[in-house]
């Protein structure tokens, strides 16, 4: 095969799906029952309750007990409460709702996320998320140039496109939910604010789990930022990105550099005081790259950035362990260009599900 | 889509690295997997759907129709297009289609008389396209849909005899077997210039950034009309080296071939 | 010095602005004819835009078409909706009574035009605002027997590309550089910086063999153009 073009052929462009006469006969003299359980197993009185984490699929019913609130992906007939999305279930006290196997990101508060400015408004930015709503970053809720004790004044709110314009990408977190479902999101800690020095790129949101840090550093001095709505800012280390790694416990001795070449004043603090007032200056919302973006660097970059879309086409959850599996795995192809064949993304998908597989009994020894 | 300036500034770093490093580490020559599937509409003569990695897709429908040549001189080939999502009077279907019908125009190699049937009578073909979604420009991915199309475009089998012209009598057609047109349509090409690099097939982040872009048409081994410059951008377009011109035809007539025995494989 | 307040709405369209005084007038009504080509060229005729150009080629030898083509540009002037960091041009070529060409074509050489300008207007300058073109071609006679039948458009394509940027310095326009272009047997090659640069390369016709030559024969052709324009703009 030629490393120009891959052509793939479908047997079939389009299924049609083969009806038997008898199945439509079937169909037909079950019109007036009001509800058919997919399996068919019973009409009456006791039919089967979906349990939580069960997967329901749309008019299914998933409990006729009314003590149940109604919550998301939920309607209520004749005291009985059915699905409307195909997804799990979720019981949380007496909400009953289900989540859906896919669809759009839902915010929910504490995410970290990454999202794209579109339109700069009346002392707020509106952001894609990837959600059902644009979020609000309002203007009170970053860090203005000049250290977070000044306040904000009127010039701020006419130079607004100078901190943050159309299209620039940051990362926040998301701050309150409104009544609508639309976040609120700040970016009042040095990890958040402007991205710079790399690529986004996007997969669904559902491959992405909720944790503790979504910040990670990975071999070949990249950096990446799992944003819980599926967008995914890949980047060169900062010497930040390394400070923030290293245990604050440990040796500070060359940690308490911050970018700026300011010492910090307290190592074992990882921000301190002084060093957030040196961030804050004008240089957090600078459009300008590290100059010091080396082609190995970039390469690596786009290593990564195929083998995140690989990891999301077998739909395996990302992870920073899977992350560093699938890019040692993907060293095995020595062109990048190769990790977008449909064959090598699924054979990096398996080798992580392999490797997994492995490491995880050894770790339960 | 709009991008942020640090992204545009990576991405054309990047780009105009030497060698380049696109962002999903293609190789200049190296164009994104495609998924073909071809005779699936039944009312069509021929067709064909495909398929992009980054989601762009377009259906292509071949029908034909027996006109009597001598009335008119009109092209036997004609397309008409549409962009889910644009207005058929939109300058950029406007622009596609009369690049189109000129890419199907009869010249040496794509000859319209294979389509006659007799003295008198000549099949007419209609090309619909239908792009459901492209996130860049579609030139390329049409023609490939084009190719795979009329490549499996099979018509009615003539049974009556080839002079007509002193008998007045319609062509008439066998009642089961269809003739293969194997008509190899040119092939289009979009190639992007950024800084002193060429690359073919640009995404929608580096059609972004791109400087410049050239439309090839490429037929039979060699480089034919219509080539054009367009530029995919209005933020970064600028003019280019003229040699850069020579070489980017020249990486086209270097790997058009491959391309070429892909599709027809498939 | 132009005082016409281009962010505002200006009342009725037919409204004219004072600004153009008669003096100018005289001046460049005076046509530039150049001996060896007959290529007139006229800017300023058009009071009520903000720039326009009139281009006349009677030239059988040189070229194969009788031309007459009018531009006139509008703009800078403010666009309506969100925000934009440069300007969008817009330009749109109109058939003269003859109806010679379809508009589907006469869409695809505006594209290309906007294409070719998009690189050498300063676009950057003018945030938030809109330039439109508008080309008529007022009179195309094709000369050459062979090429009558094809119906080809790429020949006035140089003409085109002269018009409008004589219209857009008439109009006081920011642009990088003179982009002229020039013609040889189907090929049209556009460049700026005295041919050391292409911003646009158009073929409707023949295979690609003899690019070289084409390459050289466009270059003259543009920088013969080019050389007239400027003439024209000193004695202005």
């Amino acid at each position: 095969m030629s490393d120009v073009i891959s052509v793939i052929k479908r047997q079939s462009g389009l299924k049609y799906a083969s009806i038997d006469n008898d199945e439509m006969e079937n169909f037909s003299s079950d019109e007036d029952v009001p509800m058919v359980d997919i399996d068919g197993k019973s009409n009456g009185g006791k039919r089967n309750e979906a349990a939580a984490g069960e997967i329901v699929t749309p008019g299914e019913l998933i409990t006729e007990d009314p003590i149940w609130m109604r919550g998301h992906g939920t309607y209520f007939l004749e005291n009985s409460t059915y699905s409307s999305a195909a997804g799990t279930i979720s019981r949380v006290n007496r909400l009953l709702s289900v989540i859906p196997l896919k669809g759009r990101y839902t915010p929910e508060t504490g995410d970290h996320i990454v999202g794209r400015i579109t339109d700069v408004g009346n002392k707020r930015w509106k952001v894609d998320i990837g959600g059902k709503q644009h979020a609000v970053l309002m203007l009170g809720s970053v860090n203005l140039p000049g250290g977070i004790l000044r306040r904000k004044s009127e010039s701020d709110e006419l130079q607004m496109r100078t901190f943050l314009k159309e299209g620039d990408v940051l990362n926040a977190e998301v701050q309150s939910l409104f009544q609508d479902g639309s976040a609120s999101l700040h970016t009042r800690s040095l990890k958040y604010g402007k991205l710079r020095d790399g690529l986004l790129i996007q997969v669904p949101s559902s491959l992405v789990v909720r944790s503790k840090n979504h910040t990670h550093n990975l071999p070949g001095n990249v950096t990446v930022l799992l944003g819980v709505n599926g967008f995914i800012w890949l980047r060169k280390t900062s010497k930040m990105d390394v400070a923030r790694e290293t245990p604050s416990a440990g040796p500070a001795s060359d940690i308490s550099e911050g970018p700026t070449g300011a010492k910090s004043l307290n190592p074992t603090n990882s921000v301190s005081i002084t060093r957030l007032e040196e961030e804050s200056s004008w240089k957090i919302y600078s459009d300008k790259n590290d100059p010091s973006i080396t082609p190995s660097i970039r390469q690596n970059i786009s290593r990564y950035a195929n083998v995140i879309k690989a990891l999301a086409f077998c739909e395996i959850g990302l992870t920073h362990e899977r992350i560093v599996i699938g890019y040692e795995a993907s060293i095995a192809y020595s062109n990048i260009g190769e990790l977008i064949e449909r064959e090598v993304m699924e054979s990096i998908g398996d080798d992580v599900i392999n490797i997994e597989k492995m490491r995880g009994n050894g770790a339960t020894e | 889509m709009t991008l942020s300036i640090a992204e545009k500034s990576y991405l054309y770093d990047s780009l105009t690295a030497s060698p380049s490093i696109r962002p999903d580490g293609r190789k200049p020559h190296q164009f994104r997997p495609i998924e073909v599937s071809t005779d699936f509409l039944p009312s069509s003569n021929g067709s064909s759907r495909i398929i992009s990695g980054d989601g762009s897709e377009c259906i292509v429908s071949v029908k034909a129709k027996v006109i009597d040549h001598t009335l008119s001189d009109e092209e036997l080939i004609q397309v008409d297009l549409d962009i889910a999502g644009e207005r058929t009077d939109s300058p950029q279907v406007e622009t596609l289609m009369s690049l189109l019908n000129k890419v199907l125009k009869s010249g040496p190699g794509f000859e319209h008389s294979r389509l006659q049937l007799t003295e008198r009578y000549s099949f007419k073909i209609f090309i619909d396209i239908l792009v459901i979604s492209s996130n860049c420009n579609p030139a390329s991915l049409i023609s490939f849909a084009m190719f795979s199309a009329l490549n499996t475009t099979t018509l009615p089998k003539l049974i009556s005899s080839f002079d007509d012209l002193k008998v007045e009598e319609l062509p008439m057609f066998d009642d089961y077997d269809l003739v293969n047109l194997k008509l190899k349509s040119p092939l289009v090409f979009l190639l992007a210039i950024v800084g002193n690099n060429l690359i073919v097939d640009p995404d929608a982040n580096e059609s972004e950034v791109c400087d410049n872009a050239i439309i090839v048409t490429w037929l039979d081994g060699k480089i034919r009309s219509p080539i054009r410059t367009l530029t995919l951008n209005n933020s970064y377009s600028k003019g280019f080296d003229p040699t850069l011109l020579q070489k980017g035809l020249k990486l086209i007539e270097e790997n058009a071939a491959a391309v070429l025995t892909a599709l027809e494989s498939s | 010095m132009n005082v016409q307040d281009r962010r505002r709405l200006l009342g009725p369209s037919n409204a004219k602005p004072i600004v153009f005084s008669a003096a100018t007038d005289i001046q460049s009504s005076e046509p530039k004819k150049d001996e060896s080509s007959s290529f007139i060229l006229n800017s300023g005729l058009i009071e009520n835009c903000n720039g326009s150009s009139l281009v006349e080629i009677r030239d059988p030898k040189v070229t194969q078409h009788q031309t007459s083509l009018i531009t006139s540009v509008y703009g800078p002037r403010a666009t309506k909706g969100s925000f934009t960091s440069q300007a969008s041009l817009s330009i749109q070529l109109k058939n003269g009574s003859s109806e010679k060409y379809n508009t589907t074509e006469l869409k695809e050489v505006s594209s290309f035009l906007v294409n070719v300008f998009n690189s050498v207007i300063n676009l950057s300058r003018y945030p938030k605002s809109g330039i439109d073109i508008f080309i008529y071609i007022l009179y195309d006679k094709v000369l050459s027997e062979e090429s009558k039948k094809s119906n080809n458009i790429s020949a006035i394509l140089p003409y085109c590309i002269s018009a409008i940027t004589l219209a857009l310095i008439n109009a006081g326009i920011e642009v990088d550089d003179i982009a002229t272009a020039g013609y040889y047997k189907g090929d049209v090659i556009s460049f700026i910086k005295n041919g050391e640069e292409v911003i646009g390369y158009w073929k409707d016709e023949g295979n690609c063999e003899s690019f070289d030559v084409a390459l050289e024969h466009c270059k003259t052709e543009a920088q013969k153009f080019k050389n007239l324009i400027t003439t024209h703009i000193l004695e202005e």
